[in-house]
């Protein structure tokens, strides 16, 4: 508990030779890149003395000063070619280093599922499922003998006085309804019922707009006065 | 170092009058004398990102051309043995020429360090030393131009905490480090 630093820090403190290579690597790009800002530096100051010179009309001396500027900036470009190639490596080396641990990561995770489908199989699941399926078909077993009746009344007598007692029922709804015709007679009477009439209907309303039209005029002098 | 004071730098009140620049002797005003010019010292280290103070050389707040004022060799010991005895510098050497302006606490320059590393996601990571205070990495970032000697006092700061070890290469131009998550 007093303790200050953990254990977890000092898992990973040991400095490998990979380690120390990729050091060499990157200090030999640091030294490079330090060359080339030196190299640049000089071009320009041979610019300046090249444009001094031409100023001053020396050209023969402008012309030598301008070749030695030739020659250190081709030394640039093989330089920056050192450059190109050392960080390619570094590169390279780096992607590899974050492949190979995003392999352990994905190595690990797999390792786990593993162990934890070990914990638990098909066969496992499969007889949990029959021990369950049994328990349920036991139970649906047992509501049904708990179901059953208790005493020993007779069934059949008991369903027989049920069927006498729906018979009687229907008997008393049948009673209150009027009862269908069934002589002769009965049929005849319906035979002498009078016929539709078709036109008597027909003088009657004329007669009764007759006699509207005698009651109107009856009623306008009195509204005129 | 050598800057013109219309560098943009804003001096406080105090610098504009003539007797703060001579040594004060009663104690109270000599305390708060010193008080003020250590401020004004460590303000303007950390506004220019200055690390070291030569006490021999030209260091412009020292120096104050309108009111023809300049600080005493005396007074700018005196005030800089004040900044080390409240932690915020430190003598390079025994004659106090240079000194070591810790405008920002060594620790503090361990946490700017690893966090810079564990933004970058560097954790893991070999690093040449000098990287980390030149280089396209660190530029425009606060570690740019840090001074060598702070540099390698933060890095085994964290050493010491066990977020980062220091090595050498095969020569001696290669010093690494490697930070731990």
């Amino acid at each position: 508990m007093g303790n200050l630093i953990s254990s977890s820090s000092k898992k990973q403190q040991s400095v490998s030779e990979a380690d120390r290579s990729m050091l060499a690597l990157k200090a030999q790009r640091k030294r490079l890149v330090d060359q080339q800002r030196l190299l640049e530096a000089r071009v320009d100051r041979h610019a300046e003395v090249a444009r001094a010179l031409v100023r001053e009309n020396k050209k023969d001396r402008a012309l030598l000063v301008l070749k030695k500027k030739r020659l250190v900036e081709k030394q640039g470009e093989t330089l920056a070619g050192m450059v190109m190639n050392v960080e390619a490596l570094v590169s390279s080396v780096e992607t590899q280093q974050q492949q190979n641990k995003v392999f352990h990561a994905l190595k690990q995770g797999n390792e786990a599922l593993k162990q934890l489908q070990q914990a638990v199989t098909v066969d496992d699941v499969q007889r949990m499922m029959e021990d369950a399926a049994q328990a349920k078909a036991q139970y649906e077993e047992m509501s049904e003998v708990l179901g059953q009746s208790l005493s020993d009344v007779d069934t059949e007598q008991v369903e027989a006085e049920l069927q006498v007692l729906e018979d009687q029922s229907l008997q008393q709804e049948a009673e209150s309804l009027p009862s269908v015709p069934a002589t002769r007679h009965q049929q005849q009477e319906v035979g002498t019922l009078p016929s539709v009439p078709t036109t008597a209907p027909q003088r009657q309303r004329e007669q009764e707009v007759e006699e509207e039209a005698e009651e109107a005029p009856a009623r306008a002098p009195m509204l005129a006065a | 170092m050598d800057q013109p004071s219309s560098s943009g730098y804003s001096y406080p009140p105090f610098w504009s009058y003539p007797p703060y620049f001579t040594l004060q002797p009663v104690k109270d005003t000599r305390e708060r004398q010193s008080g003020l010019w250590g401020q004004l010292i460590l303000d303007y280290c950390r506004k220019h990102k200055i690390y070291v103070i030569n006490t021999g050389a030209e260091f412009p707040p020292f120096h104050n051309p309108a009111i023809n004022r300049r600080l005493q060799h005396s007074a700018i010991i005196a005030f800089l043995d004040d900044l080390v005895s409240q932690g915020n510098a430190e003598w390079l050497d025994k004659h106090k020429r240079q000194c070591l302006v810790l405008w920002r606490k060594v620790s503090d320059w361990a946490d700017t360090i690893y966090n810079f590393v564990r933004t970058y996601g560097l954790t893991d990571s070999v690093m040449v030393v000098d990287d980390l205070s030149s280089g396209d990495d660190v530029a425009g970032t606060d570690l740019a131009g840090l001074d060598r000697t702070l540099l390698l006092r933060a890095l085994k700061l964290l050493e010491s905490r066990g977020k980062a070890r220091l090595f050498k290469g095969d020569t001696p131009e290669e010093e690494g480090v490697k930070f731990f998550g």
